[in-house]
């Protein structure tokens, strides 16, 4: 069977070979998820755009010292995460915070995503915490893909993941004190 | 209450049922007498359903149009190794036959007992290469490939594309140039040069000739 890794594998093989076209389906494919990771972990939709947009160039770059050894899915993701990073640490220089862009009426529904109470919630975490249940709750990863996407042990990123989930239902005010029982 | 607190990673094993029966059973039994344990597992479980609940979020489409446009004017990473390859190939005999030009005027020079050896050589190789316009053989090779290229573009002729040809009018069409396949499979676009360029600046090299009319 013809699996989705088996499409990234065949793009990247022939994006390697210098086409252009391939690379761009690659981005096609994975732009939704790359937008969302930088988006939650970064909480503003222009910023998450310039981290999709750095982090992309950074892909084709690199695109040649890409060995395989990682899904290239978390291949994008780590450059992605540490685009992020970056991005935030250019928005932190900032002496005085701009002005938001006026909301593109085409793009309400972006805008409500990120203002929702989850967003709002996400801020609040500790970056770790949220690139942490970011990738394993919304994007599906291992704890493998993370600690190697991370550069921790898989022991830090279930505790990461631990913490930030908790925090986050404490935020959202879902938690629950009730004494049912797990039998 | 159970007397020791699974910790934390058994908890999160726990909800993402990724222990085994036993150390399920042992969890399992110290929640029902442990509030603050079963509140933990309660937070957990409640973080990771509104996580998952949340749905991937969509790239503005002027933004990934703005995004695409910067990737393609990206150079390609492996085009520095091109270049390199393709001056070899031209430069090669050109620098050879400069060499053997070289060897003639030195072995004439000797012949005819001339004392400013390295002089005569310099400006016979100098002569040589001005017949063709060229100005040593690095420079040359590339000077070559592009007089090459030049001679062999009939007019309107932009660059050669991977096809095939529908796909190229696909390509062109979604950058709002019309563009229509011909019968010799080439593509005809109807638009300025440069504009074709850039249109077709993310596509490989291959063998459909793209003209402008």
């Amino acid at each position: 069977m013809f699996t989705e890794m088996d499409a990234d594998e065949v793009l990247v093989r022939r994006a390697q070979r210098g086409e252009r076209y391939a690379f761009e389906q690659l981005v096609e494919r994975h732009e939704q998820r790359l937008y969302t990771l930088a988006a939650r972990v970064l909480g503003s939709r222009e910023d998450a755009a310039d981290a999709v947009q750095e982090a992309l160039i950074r892909a084709w770059v690199s695109l040649p010292k890409f060995r395989g050894d990682a899904r290239f899915s978390t291949w994008l993701y780590r450059i992605v995460v540490n685009a992020a990073h970056d991005v935030r640490a250019k928005r932190r220089e900032r002496p005085v915070e701009e002005p938001p862009d006026p909301v593109d009426p085409r793009d309400r529904f972006a805008e409500q995503e990120l203002s929702n109470e989850l967003q709002r919630a996400l801020d609040g975490l500790d970056e770790n915490y949220r690139v942490a249940v970011v990738l394993y709750d919304v994007l599906g990863c291992s704890y493998a893909e993370i600690a190697e996407m991370t550069g921790v042990a898989e022991g830090t990123v279930k505790s990461r993941i631990f913490r930030g989930r908790s925090e986050l239902a404490e935020r959202l005010g879902t938690a629950v004190e009730r004494t049912e029982s797990y039998e | 209450m159970a007397e020791k607190h699974p910790d934390e990673l058994a908890l999160l094993s726990f909800v993402e049922e990724e222990l085994d029966d036993a150390g399920r059973q042992e969890v399992s039994e110290h929640l029902v007498a442990c509030r603050a344990c079963s509140g933990q597992v309660r937070r957990l479980e409640a973080g990771r359903a509104a996580l998952r609940a949340s749905p991937l979020l969509e790239l503005p489409s002027e933004r990934r149009n703005e995004i695409m446009a910067v990737l393609r004017e990206r150079r390609d990473p492996w085009r520095r190794f091109r270049p390199a390859r393709r001056v070899l190939v031209v430069a090669a005999p050109v620098a050879a036959a400069a060499c053997l030009v070289g060897v003639f005027v030195l072995a004439g020079t000797q012949l005819r007992g001339g004392g400013d050896d390295d002089e005569s050589a310099g400006s016979a190789l100098e002569s040589s290469a001005d017949e063709r316009g060229e100005e040593g053989a690095p420079a040359a090779g590339q000077d070559a490939v592009t007089t090459v290229e030049k001679l062999d573009q009939p007019a309107g002729f932009v660059r050669a594309v991977q096809g095939p040809p529908a796909d190229v009018v696909r390509l062109l069409r979604r950058e709002g140039i019309e563009a229509e396949e011909e019968q010799d499979g080439s593509v005809r676009a109807d638009a300025r040069r440069a504009d074709v360029e850039a249109a077709l600046a993310g596509r490989p090299d291959g063998s459909v000739p793209v003209y402008v009319k």
